[in-house]
């Protein structure tokens, strides 16, 4: 919690002493909303950054054109969804051995992203997601309730969940910004790559979800620097709960956003450096992510020993032509896997892991896809291989399991059939590493719309 | 003549009625002649069970795969009749997992002896929840059940008895565990804590968890109420399918020792247990003498839909030999056990309607 503080107030410093001493922008507010502006080309550092340094600018010309009194605050507003129809196969029970075939609806999610723009370098940025078309579940934790005890309150199968809310200032003099508020972590392809018409798959990723927390973001502070074609970021953010390690997911369940309030006796620090843009598909960047996770436990006296996560990502892609491809792996290491496994074995209620204690100490994914696009008729046939192995060392008493060492292959297509609506179809095979499990498969068709594709 | 037999009738109701068990006498037996000495069997016979099997790997002869075989069988009487109270530390304390899950992932196991690893008891603690415990045990030592209920001794493999002795210690462990969670202390994150059998016993404004014998009565009567739904409609039910077609044997408890009907029936007994009072040779009071103070007759016929229950399951059993999971298979199989079903759902619905309003009376 220092580090965070003092890193606010250093940042708060270096922003004072580069605000003028008169804004320009000084207006009353209005309820005004626009249309998403078309980002003008005419420097580098505009195109940079995908979401944020192209609205920007567009503010900066409205200024310079002399609206400054009805500039800001200005809201500004994007959008995507999808729905997805699909067929698996899957195991009645862990013996059975014979697959059997399900076929699924999902309105898997629509998303609202605005921004409030308050001067020409300083907005404040949310987004709202609705999940299945649900309105959410809620663990609460009650420690006058007998021993102490997780509840889970069900109003409906999904959620609706605030991922976003950070305020970033941006000083152009230096290409330097800070975030502070919940942002999504620099980690992973699936929280880099946000939004449907950034990737050809489904989902960015198939199997981040087996290890990290999927569409990762975090609440805590960080600050960006670019130079020339790098960005460097540093941040510290709120930290996982190693309560909820799973088996099937190893750190992923972690993610403390079943709860209302996020326990922050932990913190964790981020780092990255990227070149180019990741998010649009030519850029490569090598990410960081380390914190202990012990403090945020709610049964504190089951686990007195540090249990600290730390991951290293490389990801990218690059497109030459029509032809691009792109990819990630990550690294990641659990500090005591064994003692965190052994204590969570024996939580009670909603958080009784039952057979899935067992974590592993160090977990790795790889992935890799190529695809070609068909600019002119917005086609984008692609192939898929990803690999994930969440017991790839153990420590102590913990055996590997060869059932969480899955390969997965892929292949399908995207095609953007009107200028923001998509059709995707995907056909997988998985297969792991447990002898006597047969592989199986997974088809799926989406459709959705992205308001980010005019752009 | 009549009027004296009246009279007589009468004054036999009333001294019937005037030496009733009280609340506090019923919750007190429950609770330590019924519950905690259930606890106690289970870890004793654990004991027991660890033992045969440490005499089996060492000498593994047809003779001692047969006691440790019994051994299980007698370990799993006093848990089966446990289940309709499993509130309290089995739950909180998350023991009822470490012992009991099923089904029993054979895969996985099997990848787990195909392993280099030395077994020990923690390193099957460390293994998972549906790789230890009663199931894991069982299917070591009785075969795959498909169509025998045991195996020779010289089928077990030397890693096999690593694991049994590992699994088999940890039992013991746990329900010793348990029954120390009952008789001394249910919290091991605060040592003054009591067993939890001390607060079940004493309801009252000071308990944290029941209020009022009241509290503790409902706690009973939902915790009969739990298992006989898990009987008819989960262990039963489910492996049946909607047809003889659909029929599962993999989603069947104890299927390997062919032991699943007597599991049944002690589950069943657990409700009788909690109803009457009548543990082993223990007799009352239970549930039923707080349900005579209002209605004697009803009384009466929940003990007989709870023993009729018991014969039902029972009678499940398929005359040429096998267990549940054959029984599933044949048309009078199921339909004696769908029989069994509506019964023990007919009886949950007894409790609900007509035993649980008891409580407020």
């Amino acid at each position: 919690m220092k580090r965070l503080l003092l890193a606010i107030f250093t940042l708060s410093s270096i922003a004072n002493a580069q605000e003028p001493t008169s804004s320009s922008t000084t207006t009353a507010p209005t309820t005004e909303i626009q249309a998403p502006v078309s980002a003008p080309t005419t420097t580098p550092i505009e195109e940079e950054d995908e979401d944020d340094e192209s609205r920007e600018a567009a503010v900066s010309t409205s200024t310079a054109n002399g609206n400054v009194e009805k500039a800001y605050p200005k809201f500004e507003f994007t959008s995507y969804g999808y729905i997805v129809f699909g067929q698996r196969e899957t195991f009645k029970t862990v013996q059975n051995l014979t697959p059997i075939t399900r076929r699924e609806m999902d309105l898997a999610e629509i998303a609202f992203e605005g921004e409030y723009i308050l001067s020409d370098s300083s907005k404040i940025e949310f987004e709202i997601e609705i999940e299945h078309g649900g309105v959410g579940t809620v663990v609460e934790f009650d420690p006058f309730e007998e021993f102490g005890e997780f509840e889970q309150e069900i109003e409906k199968g999904g959620e609706v969940v605030l991922p976003e809310l950070y305020y970033k200032k941006t000083w152009k003099k230096t290409n330097t910004a800070l975030k502070v508020g919940k942002f999504p972590l620099f980690i992973a392809l699936g929280s880099v790559q946000t939004k449907p018409h950034m990737y050809a798959s489904i989902l960015a990723s198939d199997l981040e979800a087996r290890m990290i927390p999927l569409n990762w973001t975090e609440t805590g502070v960080q600050v960006e620097q670019k130079f020339s074609d790098f960005t460097a970021r540093l941040g510290v953010v709120s930290g996982l709960n190693s309560e909820f390690f799973r088996t099937y997911n190893w750190i992923g369940g972690g993610y403390q956003r079943h709860f209302e309030t996020t326990n922050a006796d932990d913190l964790a620090t981020l780092a990255s450096i990227e070149w180019g843009s990741v998010a649009k598909g030519k850029g490569f960047a090598l990410s960081y992510y380390a914190g202990n996770t012990t403090g945020n436990r709610y049964k504190v006296d089951k686990l007195k020993e540090d249990a600290e996560v730390t991951l290293w990502t490389l990801m990218g892609g690059y497109k030459f032509g029509g032809f691009g491809f792109s990819g990630e792996v990550i690294e990641g290491t659990l500090e005591n896997s064994n003692l965190v496994s052994a204590a969570n074995a024996t939580l009670g209620g909603l958080a009784k892991p039952k057979a899935f204690a067992p974590l592993g100490h160090k977990a790795r994914l790889e992935s890799l896809q190529i695809y070609y696009d068909f600019a002119s008729i917005r086609l984008t046939p692609f192939l898929k291989w990803e690999h994930v192995n969440t017991f790839e060392e153990v420590e102590g008493n913990i055996n590997k399991n060869p059932r969480y060492d899955v390969t997965r292959n892929s292949g399908g297509l995207m095609w953007f059939f009107d200028q923001g609506a998509f059709l995707k179809a995907q056909y997988a095979t998985e297969v792991t590493e447990l002898e006597g499990l047969p592989e199986t498969y997974q088809a799926n068709i989406a459709f959705g719309f992205d308001i980010d594709s005019f752009k | 003549m009549k009027a004296l037999k009246l009279m007589a009738a009468a004054l036999a109701f009333v001294g019937a009625t005037a030496q009733a068990a009280t609340n506090q006498e019923i919750i007190n037996h429950v609770s330590y002649n019924v519950i905690l000495a259930t606890y106690n069997d289970l870890a004793s016979q654990a004991a027991n069970l660890n033992a045969a099997v440490n005499t089996l790997a060492a000498n593994p002869t047809e003779a001692n795969l047969a006691k440790a075989q019994d051994a299980w069988r007698a370990t799993r009487i006093p848990w089966e009749s446990s289940e309709a109270f499993l509130f309290g530390p089995v739950d909180s304390l998350g023991i009822d997992p470490l012992l009991d899950t099923w089904p029993l992932n054979i895969l996985d196991l099997d990848s787990v002896l195909k392993s280099n690893r030395a077994i020990t008891t923690d390193f099957v603690r460390a293994l998972g929840t549906n790789l230890q415990g009663f199931h894991t045990i069982e299917y070591l030592l009785f075969g795959d059940g498909k169509s025998a209920n045991t195996k020779p001794a010289s089928a077990l493999t030397a890693k096999q008895f690593e694991y049994l002795k590992a699994t088999t210690a940890l039992l013991a462990e746990n329900t010793a565990y348990l029954a120390n969670s009952w008789s001394k202390n249910y919290d091991p994150e605060n040592p003054s804590a009591p067993g939890y059998v001390q607060v079940i016993s004493n309801p009252g404004f000071d308990n944290p968890f029941y209020s009022s014998d009241r509290a503790v009565m409902e706690e009973f009567v939902q915790g009969m109420m739990g298992i006989l739904d898990e009987v008819a409609n989960g262990k039963m039910s489910d492996p049946m399918g909607a047809d003889i077609n659909s029929a599962n044997m993999a989603l069947v408890e104890s299927p390997f020792s062919w032991n699943s009907l007597n599991d049944f029936t002690n589950n069943i007994r657990s409700v009788y247990s909690i109803y009457t009072g009548h543990y082993r040779s223990t007799k009352g009071p239970g549930v039923k003498a707080l349900v005579e103070r209002v209605d004697a007759a009803l009384a009466a016929r929940v003990e007989g839909e709870i023993l009729n229950c018991m014969q039902l399951i029972q009678a499940i059993r398929p005359a040429g030999g096998g267990d549940f999971g054959q029984a599933i298979f044949t048309p009078d199989g199921r339909a004696r056990a769908q029989k069994a079903i509506d019964a023990l759902n007919a009886l949950h619905a007894t409790m609900e309607n007509e035993v649980l309003p008891t409580l407020d009376m």
